[in-house]
């Protein structure tokens, strides 16, 4: 019997048409993902090849998540056929056991989803064998690499899947049900991850996620390229773990199933329900029939009006809907993410922001997005075959009311309860922003968020979803449609085709700041969701002509529909379509220009194959500049203007000079009005695309001899772009900063630098960092190879109600013609690198040592204002006291709109932007917040030290002079205010991002001292690296060694600086016996393995504690794509013994702590400390370089 | 007043010829057509009630062409489909509320009166607030014809009601019937004599999508008394009578057959002549329409 069963039900299971479906679509997207950019899953990239086991296990485990919940409607049909079908009875009462029943079902089921899935390796492994796949992106075939992650993800989680799924649908006996659980699981993923975050917890992390994409990132998250590419995964240990936890999981699900299931048709608890309900009103007698039958009683009634009609199908289906449990049930899972995703938005790793009335808007609107889709794809399919699927079709067809009313009845419910699920969303947004306490509701950044930007680009969705209901033969064959619909839109996307007027249902774009207020924005609102409504108006006219009225679909009907209403609402739409579309055409693609991803590319090739000849020219050096700014911000227009003074440093007269222009960008159109330099010259180049202009001297500069450069720039910004706006210069809130000025030679960060594209366009190998030798690149300094330390002055002009600023110390203030004029002078020697800011500030002034420190701040941006008043002063009094005097007399940090989220140090003024200091919320109970404003406030002073008092050359290695230097003295500021459990939990933060970057390196991971544009090296291992080494030197010696060095050639010109020089300065006050660290931290990379084995305690008489610690240690250096070798250990590492940890810290003051020499190998250390001790252990502050920092110290155990 | 139904004829996609040059002419009051499965009374139902067009042919309702007009006639329809289902997940009074609007009973208290008549009249009223997926198959028969009953109707088609109802809620319903007005038209179509005759001043026969027979029951009687001859016959032996003689219908009783032969005169001493019903004129007119062959046999 269950032979027979099983047969059927596999059988059944391979001829529908549907389980081919979802086995082309698992197919296709494994398939494109491994041979082309269209599909991207997971984050193979550079060096990690997409056939690598790690991309393939990535590969399945994204596909696995996704993919169920297309394919989950498999196992819930195979459960529910055969009730849809009516033959339970049948089947029922044949001499099948239960048992047997279920099992044949499951069996089939779980075989049909393999099947299904079994389709991603292959897609996998044929997407990396056909020819146009780009072989550069892939490694040889190793068929083990597809097939392991199969096994150790694929099976299990299918398997998991499949129970799970089929658990639901016999107990729910519901097809939503199946979908709901799907959609649950996804979440509950993403809800998991949130909750789960902090760094100590990922047992539990790892554990509680059933796609196991955690357990792939713990275990994979600090391998190396070289690692990933060919290490399968560990069956033990997190994957091991997680993959049994959810088999277990699964199979229990299943066996509750097989228990409480019943075959008998009415075992669902609700039909029991309904029933008794129906069951108790059977009795009630009949009553007498009234004596006037109702029928005929008067005139026949007339068809109701078309908005009639329509009012009446809106408000039937729309309280129909919301008295749906699945429908219920999705919305308050959409809710549950949207107050989830509320409640973190605030927390970004390190920094936690004040729950500010956008970012709430923001993060419901992104965290409803799904869950929209979901609604309308599945919830259309419903009101289009409602009365088909409940066999009332013929009542309703049959009745007066008006097609058209039907349809945009339906629409319009549809709708309803879009807006209904958008604004509680909206409102969780603004709970969430109540109850953790920020209660300054800006209820219009709401309402335009949700209501003006996004809701209307719903209308098309919906209304496509009608039409694509509406053409189907059946309802499942819809939604797959749509399904592909959106994936097509992602594609485009990825593919950088992501033109508004092609992408359905695209929002036009927008970003709120609290400066600027919407900005430009508004001026994009109407043409893209003009454009959309339009076509939204055409798709349901479309609809109405194939809206199948009666029992037939007639073929011939959409003529008769054709009617003059419908030719109008056709007609408008198509007007309203071709009007905004061809308005948003006209600001996208002719006042604008649109370019794709590829176009792009092209376009830096271009201006690479035809300037690059230009690189080795020799020009004179910048020793001078000389601003003159007229800012607009009321008609976003502005005047560049400026006097660059050139000497010839050269040693040989030079006649050619080749000037960057900054050219047009997104909406700013900007035009040379002159560019000339006070003699007789000709104009070799002039390329306004580019911005190159090549001008040829009649006379040669003799050496020596000085040239004035003199330019006059127009700005405008003018309509929308595809993407936005240029915001570079706004209302309030306008940025120009220093590539917005003329710069000499050549531009090679315009280059294309990525390995793979440039082999694709067949361009020389990628530049790498110059080694710090060559003597040329010595001689440039990091900012701009042409220019030397400046002189700089600017004059700024702007609106009368707000304050212009630039680099230096302003001379005057006037007004002219209505205009507010600043004038700034510099009196120190500056690199080439200022900026113009202009906006409307409150300025919050105080003073340290006579200097004045001002922060100019948007009114309400108070909140960390006298944090970083108390950073800057302690910065200051650090960094003068340790490594030489402040060059200016005055400090200034200024506020800029959220377009963009850094902060950026120019001579004695600090541009921060909105989004990261100004609105944090520092709380130092959290045990990842590392009080971001303070810190980066300390790190952009420090910049006025390193390197604004000696630059580097532009070689290997520069970025540790400035960057390092100033993450690491921002963190000797912060420590002074937070003591030392705040440095380890800072550094144990550093040192996640620095293992996470290695492991995601493109090319070469290189030694600190030859860092070469790579962050997670000169920013996180820099911060460690230094910090690590002040512990084993001392502070003095080390400050002492960065001293020397500034001192060396401090304000000079070439030859800049390297760490050449530092090591030098270093190398000479570092004792013989500490030498080895400085090879271990900054000129090799190396990995040290430390781990305590066991604490114990024991009370002695005297009332002190012991304490014995066992740890293990090794060293290993790594090559530059990650190959590891033991090295011998003999290095000095802190084991310690520390008391109870506060809030907020992982460990408390120390009880006992030493150096000792650790070598490689099992040591025993003891302690005798006063009084009871919490943890203990090696290398408890986290200096080593150590993938597995979590297992350094061990809670004390025993008395 | 009257519909007028004129060669209409239908074949559907895979071959199945439905209709084929049908004509009717139907006067107000009841009229019952009667046909076995198959024999296409779903099909004209559906075109008469405007859900699908028929290959040629025409129907007129008073002044409507309703071919043409289709949404004329249905603001004078109402239509009861052989099988329909409602909104589960909503109470009966809000569904009969809807359709009820659909029909342009668009004044709120006049609405609101005639659905609580309504409800009444098929005795849901008590249930009114309940959800119809809980609903008994002739709760949700009645609410259907409510829901048919609607708006005023001028030309009512009921397709099949009374299939799979029990005789208390079968009765309960023929009587709602009973009760609508004359100048009303209403076409009952059943595959069930007895509701036929119950009920209906007009009749007709369709069978393999042609008219075989129409009048009035009681005309239609006439034709065959005195022709309708009863034997009870040993069942091993009821073959040979069929050989012989025009055999309408066969049924089991104790034991043995009880043959109804159509015959101008006594077949054998062994029959008796008995009054006819319309189930015997039924047969007769199948058989003859299917050459002969008698359709029904336990």
């Amino acid at each position: 019997m269950f032979g027979a069963l099983f047969n059927f039900e596999l059988r059944s299971h391979f001829r529908r048409p549907v389980t081919w479906l979802y086995v082309t679509i698992m197919f296709a997207l494994a398939f494109f993902a491994t041979s082309t950019d269209a599909v991207l899953v997971g984050s193979a990239l550079g060096k990690v090849k997409k056939n690598s086991p790690f991309a393939i296990a990535q590969l399945f485990v994204t596909l696995l998540a996704v993919g169920q919940v297309i394919t989950g409607a498999l196992v819930s049909s195979a459960v529910l056929r055969d009730f849809d079908d009516g033959v339970h009875e049948l089947v029922f009462t044949t001499r099948v056991t239960r048992f047997g029943y279920l099992s044949a079902k499951f069996l089939a089921a779980f075989l049909a989803m393999l099947l299904v899935f079994g389709a991603v390796p292959l897609g996998a492994l044929s997407g990396s064998i056909v020819p146009w796949a780009d072989k550069a992106y892939l490694q040889p075939i190793v068929l083990w690499h597809y097939v392991q992650p199969w096994l150790v993800i694929g099976i299990p989680g299918v398997f998991f899947l499949g129970a799970t799924l089929f658990a639901v649908g016999a107990i729910t006996r519901s097809a939503f049900a199946g979908y709901v659980t799907g959609i649950l699981l996804l979440v509950g993923l993403s809800v998991g991850q949130a909750l789960t975050r902090t760094l100590d917890n990922d047992t539990l992390a790892n554990l509680l996620d059933p796609f196991a994409t955690r357990s792939l990132d713990l275990v994979t998250r600090y391998w190396t390229p070289a690692e990933k590419n060919t290490m399968v995964l560990p069956w033990s240990g997190f994957l091991g773990a997680n993959r049994l936890l959810w088999i277990g999981v699964g199979a229990a699900l299943l066996a509750f199933a097989f228990r409480v299931v019943r075959l008998e048709k009415d075992a669902g608890l609700r039909r029991r329900r309904g029933n008794a309900a129906a069951g108790a009103t059977s009795t009630v007698a009949p009553r007498t029939l009234s004596p006037t039958p109702v029928v005929a009683r008067r005139g026949a009634f007339r068809a109701p009006s078309l908005v009639l009609g329509w009012w009446s199908i809106t408000a039937f289906h729309a309280r129909s809907l919301l008295r749906s449990v699945p429908f219920l049930a999705i919305a308050t899972i959409g809710l549950v993410n949207v107050v989830m995703s509320a409640w973190f938005a605030d927390q970004n790793g390190q920094s936690r922001t004040w729950p500010m009335s956008w970012l709430m808007a923001e993060s419901s609107v992104g965290a409803g997005g799904l869950f929209m889709i979901v609604l309308l794809t599945f919830y259309v399919g419903e009101l289009v075959w409602r009365e088909r699927q409940v066999n009332l079709d013929q009542v309703l067809d049959a009745s007066p009311i008006r097609t058209a009313s039907i349809l945009t009845g339906k629409f319009t419910a549809m709708m309803l309860l879009l807006a209904a699920f958008a604004a509680t969303g909206m409102v969780a947004g603004i709970m969430v922003q109540v109850i953790k306490g920020y209660p300054a509701i800006d209820l219009k950044v709401y309402l335009l968020h949700v209501f003006v930007v996004d809701y209307p680009g719903w209308f098309v969705m919906v209304a496509m979803a009608f039409l694509v209901q509406s053409l189907v033969p059946r309802k499942p064959i819809g939604h797959v449609v749509m399904i592909l619909l959106y994936f097509s839109t992602v594609v485009l996307a990825n593919l950088g085709w992501g033109y508004k007027l092609v992408m359905i249902g695209e929002t036009p774009a927008y970003r709120w700041s609290d400066l600027n207020g919407a900005g430009p924005y508004p001026m994009g609102f109407l043409p893209v969701h003009g454009y959309w409504l339009s076509m939204a108006v055409v798709l349901l006219g479309l609809t109405y002509l194939a809206w199948q009225r009666g029992t037939q679909r007639v073929r011939q009907q959409w003529r008769s529909r054709l009617t003059t209403g419908a030719r109008t609402v056709l007609a408008t739409g198509a007007v309203g379509a071709g009007t905004f579309g061809g308005v948003f055409y006209y600001n996208a693609s002719v006042l604008n220009r649109f370019t794709t991803r590829a176009q792009g590319e092209q376009r830096a090739v271009q201006y690479e194959r035809t300037y690059r000849r230009y690189e080795s020219l020799t020009l004179p050096k910048v020793v001078a500049v000389s601003l003159q700014v007229d800012l607009e911000p009321e008609q976003l227009t502005a005047r560049t203007a400026g006097t660059i003074t050139l000497v010839n440093k050269s040693g040989r007269s030079l006649d050619t000079l080749y000037v960057d222009v900054p050219a047009r960008g997104s909406t700013m159109h900007i035009t040379l009005d002159s560019l000339s330099v006070g003699r007789a010259m000709r104009t070799l180049v002039d390329d306004s695309l580019y911005g190159v202009h090549v001008l040829l001297l009649d006379s040669a500069l003799a050496p020596g001899d000085t040239l004035r450069l003199r330019f006059v720039q127009q700005w405008a910004s003018r309509g929308v772009a595809n993407d936005g706006f240029d915001t570079r210069i706004a209302s309030n809130g306008t940025f120009l900063n220093r590539g917005e000025f003329p710069s000499l030679g050549y531009q090679s960060g315009a280059e294309l630098s990525s390995d793979e594209l440039r082999r694709k366009y067949k361009l020389p190998e990628a530049r790498s960092g110059r080694p710090r030798t060559d003597g040329t690149y010595v001689s440039r300094q990091e900012f701009s190879p042409n220019s030397d330390f400046i002189a700089f002055d600017a004059t700024v002009s702007t609106a009368p109600d707000q304050i212009a600023l630039a680099p230096g110390y302003k001379e005057r203030e006037w007004t002219s013609n209505g205009r507010r004029y600043f004038h700034y002078v510099m009196t120190a020697p500056i690199p080439d690198f200022y900026s113009v800011l202009s906006a409307r500030w409150d300025v919050t002034r105080d003073v340290w040592n006579g200097i004045p420190i001002e922060i100019y701040h948007h009114p309400t941006h108070t909140f960390n204002v006298p944090r970083m008043i108390e950073a800057s002063k302690a910065a200051l009094a650090l960094f003068s006291r340790d490594f030489g005097a402040y060059q200016h007399r005055q400090l200034r940090i200024l506020e800029f709109p959220r377009y963009a989220g850094f902060a950026q140090s120019f001579p004695n003024t600090v541009p921060y932007s909105e989004a990261i200091g100004f609105v944090a919320r520092v709380d130092s109970t959290d045990v990842e917040d590392t009080d971001l404003p303070y810190f980066v406030t300390a790190h952009e002073i420090a910049h006025q030290w390193f390197p604004y008092q000696r630059m580097s050359g532009d070689v290997e290695g520069k970025d540790m002079l400035s960057e390092s230097f100033a993450e690491y003295t921002a963190l000797v500021v912060t420590e002074q205010l937070h003591g030392r459990p705040f440095t380890q939990k800072f550094l144990r933060a550093e040192l996640d991002r620095y293992l996470r970057g290695r492991a995601s390196e493109r090319k070469a991971e290189h030694p600190l001292v030859r860092t070469y544009g790579q962050g997670y090296i000169h920013y996180q291992k820099g911060s460690l690296a230094l910090f690590a080494l002040r512990d084993l030197l001392g502070e003095p010696v080390l400050h002492g060694a960065i001293k020397a060095y500034q001192d060396e050639r401090r304000f000079m010109g070439p030859p800049y600086g390297t760490t050449l020089d530092f090591m030098r300065q270093l190398r000479a006050v570092t004792p013989d016996s500490l030498q080895y660290a400085l090879d271990d931290y900054l000129e090799s990379i190396t990995l040290w393995d430390v781990k305590t084995d066991s604490v114990t305690s024991t009370r002695m008489p005297s009332g002190e504690y012991k304490v014995v610690v066992t740890a293990t240690a090794r060293k290993l250096r790594a090559d530059s794509l990650g190959a590891e070798a033991e090295v011998p250990m003999n290095d000095l590492v802190d084991v310690g013994v520390f008391g109870a940890a506060k809030s907020g810290a992982r460990i408390g003051d120390p009880l006992s702590i030493r150096k000792v020499r650790v070598r490689t190998g099992t040591a025993r250390y003891e302690f005798i400390v006063p009084t009871k001790p919490a943890r203990a252990g090696i290398d408890p502050f986290n200096l080593l370089i150590d993938r597995n920092p979590g297992d350094n110290a061990k809670d004390v155990s025993g008395p | 007043m009257t519909l007028v139904i004129d060669r209409l004829s239908k074949t559907y996609a895979n071959g199945v010829q439905a209709l084929h040059e049908i004509s009717l002419t139907i006067a107000p009051g009841m009229f019952g057509l009667l046909g076995p499965n198959g024999a296409g009374k779903s099909t004209l139902m559906r075109t008469i009630a405007t859900l699908q067009p028929p290959d040629s042919g025409a129907i007129r309702f008073r002044d409507i062409d309703v071919l043409a007009q289709p949404e004329r006639l249905r603001e004078v329809l109402g239509y009861l489909p052989q099988e329909f289902g409602l909104y589960p997940n909503m109470p009966g009074e809000a569904i009969l509320d809807h359709f009820a609007t659909l029909k342009g009973v668009t004044k709120r208290g006049e609405r609101r009166d005639l659905v609580a008549a309504l409800l009444q009249q098929v005795n849901l009223y008590d249930v009114r607030k309940k959800n119809v997926g809980g609903y008994s198959g002739g709760m949700k028969q009645r609410l259907g014809i409510a829901i048919a009953l609607a708006g005023s109707p001028k030309l009512l088609i009921v397709d099949e009601p009374t299939a799979g109802l029990d005789p208390t809620e079968r009765n309960r319903f023929l009587n709602l019937l009973a009760d609508i007005g004359d100048d009303v038209v209403v076409i009952l179509s059943t595959h069930i004599v007895e509701d036929v005759r119950e009920l209906c001043s007009q009749m007709a026969i369709i069978n393999m999508g042609r008219v075989v027979l129409q009048g009035e029951p009681a005309r239609i009687l006439d034709e065959v008394r005195g022709r309708i001859w009863r034997r009870t016959v040993p069942r091993a032996e009821a073959d040979g009578y069929r050989a012989r003689y025009e055999v309408i219908s066969a049924r089991l009783a104790a034991g043995a057959s009880v043959l109804h032969v159509y015959s101008a005169e006594r077949p054998d001493d062994g029959f008796e002549q008995v009054e006819p019903d319309l189930e015997d004129v039924y047969f007769h007119r199948l058989a003859q329409a299917s050459g002969g062959r008698v359709p029904v046999h336990v």
